[in-house]
């Protein structure tokens, strides 16, 4: 007796031997969509394709300091959170900055209340880690942090997502939720603050001259 | 030392500077699968937490239904205790005016929407002053009212009676006002009232089972329990005077009760005389105080007997005062018209007392005595305009009476204007 064949109403996906059939999930409309259904891979892909941006960028703006990884976290168990209320699927990334530059602004605020009031009688930072392993660098890195922590949390983010981070005005407008041309005014505001701390320290000016000369050869 | 300023355009480039040093300075100090690792379980406990804050808010939630709910039954029980009360006479809406004259052949019973009742005597008047949502005031003119509250957590319930005023604290009794010999009566079946008098102060509180008489114009009060008089107290007339601090707020202490003498037996055997006899014995003021009301009509009556009037007086007196709401006391009235029939200086104090009499019981056993000695005695005393009124009455009610004869020939007498 001759065996039916089913038609099936879908192309047939072959993969190879332990991998799983489920779809992958490749863009972030998917991994959205995974965390909405509660899909056990969701949240793992998500902390791979944008933890290390997350990290980097609060890294740059609060020092890499061992509390970073934490924060980072808390980014994270926000935007699962929050994932729900997100409108448009496939505004992943920016939705995700928003609430990083969120809990960035609120860091920094708790550390400067925390210096005023309880951490530190002088007012100066704690020390940092760095990959540099001359001593001139680190000291050149706790003194630039230094100059950091004397711009608000907004110009600090500011300074952090467009000159570090390389994002555009409006992205950087965005993440803090300002208008384009305040987060311009920020920038600016930022930068000249920190070339004027840079040329009243002259450790500073002498090392980043040095550092542009260098640079020109 | 410091350095020369730097212009927008030097400021930018060595913000730039600052910023890639920083950039390349700060690499991740963790990798990237150690953190997914210590991500995932912090997820893990976050998501338990999240799941807990999460039944606690239903938790929350539906104990705030809950209370939405009970609240949302108790509304009747509210609602009911904000609405103002209404009230209805004989299941009939009551009159515009609220006043509530009641007929001499029933009494007319108030009921009130939370279940209270007042139920009028026939000719007693009076009328609901105001309701409230918790009570309401009554005003009781003339005659004599049996009051139901039911009793609830907050009553405010007040009855105006003559000059007395009555607080409810949920309770039943019966009340009388006699405007005409200003006596007040109260006898509290259950439940406590308070009564504020004119002449007392502070208010009287009273028991179940105790009855309270004032008598306005002889200034006595009375506090007895059931039908046998505990103790009676003077009023003073003025208020700061001592004895006044005397008047009982509470009922004075038991006396012993009266014991029955059967004196109207006596007088029955014609025997007034030892019956007096008897009263001397024991004290006039103490007998008139005293004395159940059997006693004290059989001592009135053997001192009628013996021409001791004035003795017979005061007794009549006491019983009207001591019993206000028995028939013996409206019949006492007719007497006492009678003892003062010849007064020497005229005829104001009997004719008082038959009206009051002909008030109290106009179908009463002595009306046609009552109507006929007035005119006999208005005739007597040269008033015989007003003897001709109450002569066409008493031809109206009893055109063959006793006195009917003597009625006609006023009336058909010349000097008389038809």
């Amino acid at each position: 007796m001759p065996q039916r064949i089913r038609r099936l109403d879908r192309p047939l996906h072959l993969v190879a031997d332990g991998e799983s059939t489920q779809p992958r999930l490749q863009t972030d409309a998917d991994i959205v969509r995974a965390l909405r259904e509660d899909d056990a891979r969701a949240p793992t892909m998500l902390w791979e394709r944008y933890s290390e941006t997350v990290r980097r960028m609060l890294a740059r703006a609060l020092g890499p300091r061992p509390e970073v990884e934490d924060i980072v976290q808390e980014v994270f168990l926000r935007v699962f959170v929050r994932v729900p209320s997100l409108r448009d699927p496939s505004a992943l990334r920016p939705f995700i900055l928003s609430i990083a530059g969120n809990v960035l602004k609120w860091e920094i605020r708790r550390r400067w209340v925390g210096r005023r009031i309880r951490l530190s009688t002088t007012g100066s930072l704690p020390e940092i880690e760095t990959t540099a392993d001359d001593p001139e660098s680190r000291q050149a890195l706790q003194r630039c942090y230094v100059i950091l922590e004397t711009l608000t949390a907004k110009e600090r983010m500011a300074f952090v997502f467009r000159l570090m981070e390389g994002m555009t005005t409006e992205e950087v407008a965005a993440a803090l939720s300002v208008s384009a041309s305040t987060a311009k005014r920020l920038v600016n505001r930022a930068s000249v603050k920190v070339a004027e701390k840079v040329a009243d320290d002259p450790g500073l000016r002498s090392f980043f001259a040095l550092s542009a000369a260098e640079k020109r050869r | 030392m410091k350095g020369p300023p730097f212009t927008d355009t030097s400021s930018d480039r060595i913000a730039e500077r600052v910023a890639e040093f920083i950039a390349r300075q700060t690499e991740p100090v963790q990798g990237v699968a150690d953190s997914a690792s210590a991500f995932s379980r912090r997820l893990t406990r976050f998501r338990r937490a999240h799941r807990q804050r999460r039944w606690l808010a239903r938790g929350v939630s539906v104990s705030v239904l809950f209370a939405g709910v009970w609240l949302a039954l108790l509304r009747p029980w509210s609602t009911e205790h904000t609405t103002r009360l209404s009230y209805r006479v004989n299941d009939r809406e009551p009159p515009d005016s609220g006043y509530l004259l009641v007929p001499e052949s029933a009494e007319s019973v108030l009921t009130f929407s939370d279940g209270s009742k007042v139920s009028m005597s026939p000719r007693a008047r009076g009328r609901v002053v105001d309701l409230g949502s918790s009570g309401a005031r009554f005003a009781l003119e003339s005659g004599r009212a049996s009051v139901s509250i039911v009793p609830r957590q907050q009553t405010h319930w007040t009855f105006d009676v003559g000059p007395f005023v009555v607080t409810v604290h949920g309770t039943s009794f019966d009340v009388a006002w006699d405007p005409a010999e200003a006596v007040f009566e109260l006898e509290l079946v259950t439940g406590s009232v308070s009564v504020t008098s004119p002449i007392n102060e502070p208010e009287i509180r009273l028991r179940p089972g105790q009855t309270l008489r004032v008598n306005l114009r002889d200034h006595t009060s009375t506090i007895a329990t059931g039908a046998v008089a505990i103790g009676t107290a003077q009023m003073p007339e003025r208020a700061d005077s001592p004895s006044r601090q005397s008047v009982p707020g509470e009922a004075p202490a038991p006396l012993p009760a009266w014991s029955h003498r059967g004196w109207s037996n006596m007088v029955a055997e014609g025997k007034a005389m030892a019956v007096l006899a008897d009263v001397e014995a024991s004290g006039l003021e103490t007998v008139l105080e005293r004395a159940d009301s059997d006693d004290l009509w059989a001592l009135a009556n053997a001192a009628r007997y013996a021409g001791r009037f004035e003795i017979a007086s005061r007794a009549l007196t006491m019983q009207r005062t001591r019993f206000p709401s028995s028939s013996r006391s409206r019949e006492a009235a007719f007497l006492l018209g009678r003892l003062h029939d010849r007064d020497s200086e005229g005829p104001a104090r009997a004719l008082k007392w038959y009206d009051r009499y002909l008030a109290e019981a106009p179908n009463g056993a002595h009306v046609s005595d009552a109507l006929g000695r007035k005119i006999t005695l208005l005739e007597r005393w040269k008033r015989r305009d007003e003897a001709v009124v109450v002569a066409e009455e008493y031809l109206r009610r009893f055109p063959s009476g006793t006195y009917a004869r003597a009625a006609r020939a006023l009336l058909s007498a010349p000097t008389v204007r038809r």
